[in-house]
């Protein structure tokens, strides 16, 4: 058989034109149709075949957005050749991406037997080593085992993935494929168990399938966190016939690509959890609405569209339900204000700008017909869901906000990647205990949650359950789950900035206070950075932040200043520096950063005097060299050059 | 028909109207600026921002009513937030009122800033003084273009030029257009500072205000921008 | 019998401190300017003519219309401009409104009080309601015919240096006619509910006075000054009559004519010009000008004076329009000049040097000022009249004494516009 989807024999007749209602079931457990043990014994084959490989010995290597940055194409190309230069008789297959970036580019090594081993941070040239040793039966340098078979060498040394913090704690609920399946398989996905999710919905009635949401407890993973079984209710209780569904894969958030890790190592999952949806609103079309900056995701998506769409999964009587439903994706013009549901339909019509809710999307959207926008990780959970029952997801979580969600944790730790865990998890736990904790011997200061319309946490708060409620007691809200790690090196005001600047930049420009307000308050960050702010600045930060807040036409305003409002309650202190010591306490914004030499470490080699360029700094009549601050133009080059490390910063 | 609770008094409106439908009918004013019958409803200017009883802001141009909703117009923070707002809007405001069609007293924008305290409008918007009656363009040097309005124009409407006796525009942009607004018909801006001096020369912003005026009066001779 | 008193004199524009040192027959009187120099004439220097009559008018809210008049008038003096006779019949109208209001309050609220024997203002409130209600409403309809003629009510803007500068129309001369013929009626409303009394008896033992010349109506201004002697010297000359000496007591000058000390005001007008005004005089029962107290009554006379006449002025005019048009460009830009006003208080004096459109130098002398001395003399003979015969009585000595300052309406923040620099200039 070449394929699990197609006929396996010729009283197989699953097609587009005669679609069958158990075909899903019948790729894994069939052939239903009809009663055949060779058939049975070929599906199986098949299915061993994609999970091991046809020779037995299956080599992943991660072909994400992210892992081809860090260099994964050449890595596979390097593993294809090697494989076939060397006769290796292995399958080479793409797949997604784990979520353990830091480990990017990594090659997992599977033979039958033997324990599928990981091996981190790979270059081309490592390779054939690699390769070499695992055939060998050692396994002594790969960085961890799926599990322990007994039969290599070095196992015992080698720690299982369950072993490490950084998985062990995860919950791999919604990312259980990242990483294993090729994404551009829909056969992978099946043979897995995709698709299961929308044969049990389809067996259901729309309302049994919303009651099955409501009861998990599933809540909008975008960042509103709005109950999905609530907005698909009230969409549904439209008396319109014309109605739609759009997956939001905007993910405009600067560091934050769950969205996209999901929709490239498992497309297939966010379609499924897309055509559920279509089925119990009601809609008969569907929207995948993709960033321009993303093609890879955008590239994924359409070849999962285009394969079910072939093998009768999107289209006309879907698995001969009389359920109709196909799917377009849509390229975003590159706004982060697209993200925002009334933007992200304006958008489609022509225009991104906001409008004014109520009335909301789920009543009144796309060309005025009930809309219902979900996130791609919403999505998700639905396929999952839908395939496993919902107490599979509502055992996770805490009362109110349950299951399980993915972040992003980037910044200044140790193992950067996208991490999920169930809701109610401590930020402690995620940040120190999975994501490592803060590397080079630094201490964290605060983290960033949400992007930048979330706030900043004090270190001190990180025992913060992350949970929608939790979050926003202390001023921060989880957004779509974005987090960057502060440590002492960064300054608080120029993280505000930083944010600001962004907002400023992607503002639509269509209500004042957004428009004007965000400009306002980046000009006074500026002056203050600068050293040139007063105190009822501060007044004015606070002030015209909360009237923002509150006077914004959407989502991207009213969260605009959060950055502002959080830095200034928990990080007064610095912001009180810059502008009454006139002093960088992190010893970064270059208008207030002071440069000295450190008398005992100078060698009197001159280079900082030789590199300055206004002639600040000169020598001494000990031999030492000393910067005159009145000259001194803050650019750094004395720093970065002196040799022993004798200039300092304050 | 739906009931709805303006400040206290329950109206009844039809349904699928807005708020600003029932708190007029109630009896009680909000001030807009960006609507504009049918052909604009889109609730930008966000002047007409009125307080729910959850204590959220909804702009009452757009809101649509339902079955006993209560709301208030004229609540603390829906004063200080409106105030910001009129800050905003006149922030960005080209302000050339002595151009302007509006000038003599039909300028909404000043009659708002006025009743919420926000200065920044040059006197020029409240005199009706008009094209060849304006004293600038008679070549009198009117502090009008750069004094802070709310006297009503009193001296010019009286015949005299302004003497700038309510503080100078700060605005750079304004005092810029203001320069060229001299420039255009002949006016030295030296006379313009000079009389300026009387009210004005010992305020600490006086330094920029002549700087502005001198380089963008300058500048327009020399062919450039403002 | 030794005696020193300070006497705060309240109920006058702006602190003055009156002190007495009787020392047996020697008494010792000092009018003690206290308020604080103000560096007018400093301030005016170094600006552009045009500028300097706002400057002028904002010497003092009660009479802004005579310094800024006087202003104009000495730079047209100085830079050697002419006006018509329209123009000068029209400002003329506008000071004399200006006389009457300023005459109006003076007497109402500062004098009257003293006048009726009542301690202050409340008292007086609820003694004469009506009288307050019908002075309040006068006051306002002289107050819109002023605003019409000068464009604002304080500060006048409308009359400029060369004419007006907003045309004045036979509507609006029309419009002010009416105005000051309503206020005929209640001032004679006023005149009917005032019971006048008499007052204290009190000798001038200097009645030198300098007023104005007029052209032809009262309170018409020329460029000629008249003594009370008879002498009469053009505006210009003044410096050889009048001199100014500092007072080491007071932040006010002293000023002497030919060395002796004088008065100036409506006692000094209505004694020069008695023929002119002698109907109303005799309405009024009559004025002994050679009492300084006369000068409430002489205040009366030129109100009800001013009130018959005005409208006369304004109707014989034949103009249909004055001023009006571009700004004034002078080709001469050099000169000094002297611009002579009857203020309400008296003569007053703008004196400045101009060169290259700027003005150099600015001498002002008040009306105040003149008769800073005078009020020293009569405040001597006061007291020494009341020491001579009674046993002395220190309150009613301290009320009389107030009461006579008061007469004479100082404006005491005018009488301070000169500065003190390093002892140069006084």
């Amino acid at each position: 058989m070449r394929s699990l989807l197609e006929r396996c024999c010729s009283k197989c007749w699953h097609s587009t034109e005669y679609p069958c209602r158990n075909y899903v079931r019948c790729r894994l457990e069939g052939p239903l149709c009809h009663d055949d043990p060779s058939c049975r014994e070929a599906r199986r084959a098949r299915i061993e075949e994609i999970k091991y490989g046809r020779y037995g010995f299956k080599i992943r290597v991660p072909l994400a957005s992210c892992s081809i940055a860090a260099g994964a194409q050449e890595v596979y190309e390097a593993v294809v050749k090697e494989v076939k230069s060397r006769g290796i008789k292995a399958d080479v297959g793409r797949v997604g991406c784990t979520g353990l970036c830091y480990l990017d580019p990594w090659v997992e090594l599977h033979r039958r037997g033997y324990p599928p081993a990981i091996y981190a941070n790979v270059r081309p040239e490592d390779v054939g080593k690699i390769l070499s040793e695992y055939l060998s039966g050692d396994v002594s340098s790969a960085y961890a085992l799926r599990y322990r078979t007994g039969r290599a060498r070095g196992e015992d040394k080698v720690p299982t993935l369950d072993e490490l913090d950084v998985w062990r704690l995860q919950v791999r609920y919604v990312s259980r494929n990242c990483g294993l399946i090729d994404p551009e398989s829909i056969e992978e996905y099946i043979a897995y168990g995709g698709y299961r999710g929308l044969d049990r919905a389809l067996r259901m009635s729309p309302d049994e399938v919303i009651e099955e949401i409501k009861k998990s407890g599933l809540r909008g993973r975008g960042g509103a966190g709005f109950p999905t079984w609530l907005k698909w209710r009230i969409c549904r209780d439209q008396p319109s016939k014309e109605k739609y569904v759009i997956v939001n894969a905007d993910e405009g958030d600067p560091g934050a690509f769950m969205n996209r890790l999901l929709a490239e190592s498992d497309p297939h999952r966010v379609l499924e959890g897309l055509i559920i949806a279509g089925y119990a609103v009601g809609a008969a079309k569907g929207f995948i609405f993709v960033r321009a900056e993303k093609p890879l995701m955008a590239e994924r998506l359409r070849k999962a569209v285009e394969d079910a769409r072939k093998y009768g999964l999107l289209g006309r009587n879907i698995l001969g339900r009389g359920f109709n439903f196909d799917v377009e994706v849509i390229l975003s013009a590159g706004a982060f204000v697209c993200g925002e549901e009334t933007a992200l339909i304006a958008a489609i019509e022509g225009r991104a700008t906001p409008r004014q809710r109520p009335p909301y999307p789920a009543v009144k959207g796309l060309w005025g017909k009930p809309t219902v926008i979900n996130n791609v990780e919403t999505l998700a959970h639905v396929a999952t869901i839908m395939a496993e029952g919902w107490e599979s997801f509502a055992r996770y979580g805490t009362e109110k906000s349950k299951g399980t969600k993915m972040f992003c944790v980037t910044g200044a730790v140790k193992r950067t990647g996208a991490y999920e865990v169930p809701l109610g998890t401590t930020l402690r736990v995620l940040v120190e205990k999975i994501a490592g904790g803060a590397r080079d011997g630094r201490r964290i200061k605060a983290i960033q949650i949400g992007g930048p319309s979330g706030g900043c946490i004090p270190a001190e708060l990180m025992d913060t359950p992350i949970d929608y409620e939790s979050l926003q007691k202390v001023g921060a809200i989880m957004g779509s789950g974005g987090i960057v790690v502060i440590d002492d090196s960064s300054c608080m005001v120029d993280v505000a900035k930083y944010f600001t600047s962004f907002v400023v930049a992607e503002s639509c420009g269509k209500c004042f206070p957004c428009r004007v307000g965000t400009k306002i308050l980046y000009d006074t960050l500026v002056r203050i950075t600068e050293g040139e702010g007063s105190d009822e600045d501060l007044e004015v930060l606070q002030d015209l932040s909360e009237v923002i807040k509150y006077a914004s036409l959407c989502a991207l305003g009213g969260t605009a200043p959060n950055p502002v409002l959080s830095t200034l309650r928990y990080f007064r202190n610095e912001y009180e520096a810059h502008i009454r010591d006139k002093r960088c306490p992190a010893g970064v914004c270059s208008r207030l950063v002071t440069y000295y030499i450190i008398d005992s470490k100078c060698v009197g080699c001159g280079s900082c005097a030789r590199s300055c360029p206004v002639g600040a700094v000169s020598r001494g009549s000990n031999g030492k060299y000393v910067i005159d601050s009145s000259k001194c133009i803050r650019c750094g080059q004395c720093f970065i050059v002196c040799p022993v490390g004798a200039v300092g910063k304050r | 028909m739906v009931k709805v609770i303006v400040n206290g008094t329950e109206v009844e409106v039809e349904e699928g109207a807005t708020l600003l439908r029932a708190i007029q009918r109630a009896g009680y004013e909000v001030p807009t600026l960006c609507l504009f019958g049918h052909m604009y409803r889109e609730a930008s200017c966000r002047v007409c921002l009125v307080e729910l009883s959850n204590g959220k802001l909804v702009p009452a141009c757009a809101y649509p009513v339902s079955e006993g909703l209560r709301v208030l117009t004229d609540t603390p923070k829906v004063r200080r937030v409106r105030r910001t707002v009129i800050e905003l809007i006149l922030a960005t405001h080209k302000t050339k009122c002595w151009e302007c069609l509006r000038k003599g007293g039909h300028c909404l924008l000043l009659k708002l800033a006025s009743e919420y305290g926000v200065e920044g409008i040059p006197v020029c918007a409240e005199c009706p003084l008009y094209g060849e009656d304006c004293l600038v363009v008679r070549g009198y040097p009117c502090l009008g273009p750069i004094t802070v309005a709310g006297c009503g124009a009193q001296c010019p409407l009286s015949g005299s030029y302004c003497i700038g006796c309510r503080g100078p525009i700060t605005r750079k942009d304004t005092l810029r257009e203001a320069a060229r607004f001299y420039a255009k018909y002949g006016v030295n801006i030296k006379n313009v500072l000079s009389l300026a001096t009387i009210f004005w020369g010992r305020l600490s912003e006086f330094n920029l205000v002549r700087s502005e005026l001198l380089n963008s009066f300058t500048n327009y001779f020399r062919g450039g921008g403002p | 019998m030794r005696l020193s008193e300070v006497i705060e004199v309240d109920r006058v524009f702006g602190h003055v401190e009156l002190e007495v040192v009787i020392d047996g027959d020697d008494v010792l009187t000092k009018f003690r300017v206290v308020h604080d120099p103000r560096f007018i004439e400093l301030a005016m220097e170094g600006r552009h003519y045009l500028e300097v009559p706002y400057i002028a008018s904002r010497i003092c809210g009660a009479c802004s219309i005579a310094h800024y008049l006087a202003s104009i008038k000495a730079i047209e003096n100085a830079l050697g401009i002419e006006v018509s006779e329209d123009t000068e019949v029209v400002r003329d109208v506008l000071n004399s409104l200006q006389v009457i209001q300023n005459h109006l309050i003076h007497l109402t609220f500062l004098a009257l009080p003293d006048y009726l024997g009542v301690k202050d203002i409340n008292s007086l409130l609820s003694k004469s309601r009506d009288v307050i209600k019908l002075v309040m409403k006068l006051n306002s309809l002289i107050l819109k015919a002023i605003k019409v003629l000068g464009g604002r009510i304080v500060n006048p803007n409308i009359p400029y240096v060369g004419g007006f500068i907003r045309e004045i129309s036979r509507e609006d001369l029309n419009l002010a006619i009416k105005y000051v013929n309503e206020s005929r009626g209640v001032f004679s409303e006023v005149l009917s509910k005032l019971r006048l009394k008499d007052l204290p008896l009190l000798k001038d033992v200097a009645n030198n006075y300098l007023v104005l010349k007029i052209r032809n109506h009262y309170l018409s201004s020329s460029d000629e000054v008249v003594a009370s002697d008879g002498h009469v010297f053009k505006h210009n000359e003044y410096l050889n009559y009048i001199e100014e000496v500092s007072s080491s007591w007071s932040n006010s000058k002293v000023v002497l004519y030919k060395g002796k000390p004088l008065h100036v005001g409506p006692r000094a007008r209505v004694s020069k010009y008695l023929g002119i005004v002698k109907e109303v005089v005799s309405e009024l029962g009559g004025i002994d000008t050679n009492n300084p107290f006369s000068n409430l009554i002489a205040k009366l006379i030129e109100i009800k004076y001013l009130l018959e006449v005005i409208p006369n002025i304004l109707s014989d005019m034949r103009i249909s329009k004055l001023g009006g048009g571009s700004p004034h460009k002078s080709e001469v830009l050099n000169g000094e000049g002297v611009g002579v006003i009857e203020a309400p208080r008296g003569l007053l004096i703008h004196h400045y040097v101009i060169n290259g459109g700027r003005l150099v130098h600015a001498n002002i002398i008040t009306p105040t000022e003149i008769n800073a001395r005078h009020i020293e003399l009569s405040a001597r003979e006061l007291s020494i009249n009341l020491v001579k015969n009674n046993p002395l009585n220190i309150s009613k000595l301290r009320s009389m004494l107030s009461f006579l300052v008061r007469t004479y309406d100082p404006c005491l923040p005018c009488a301070v516009h000169v500065s003190v620099v390093n002892g140069l200039r006084r």
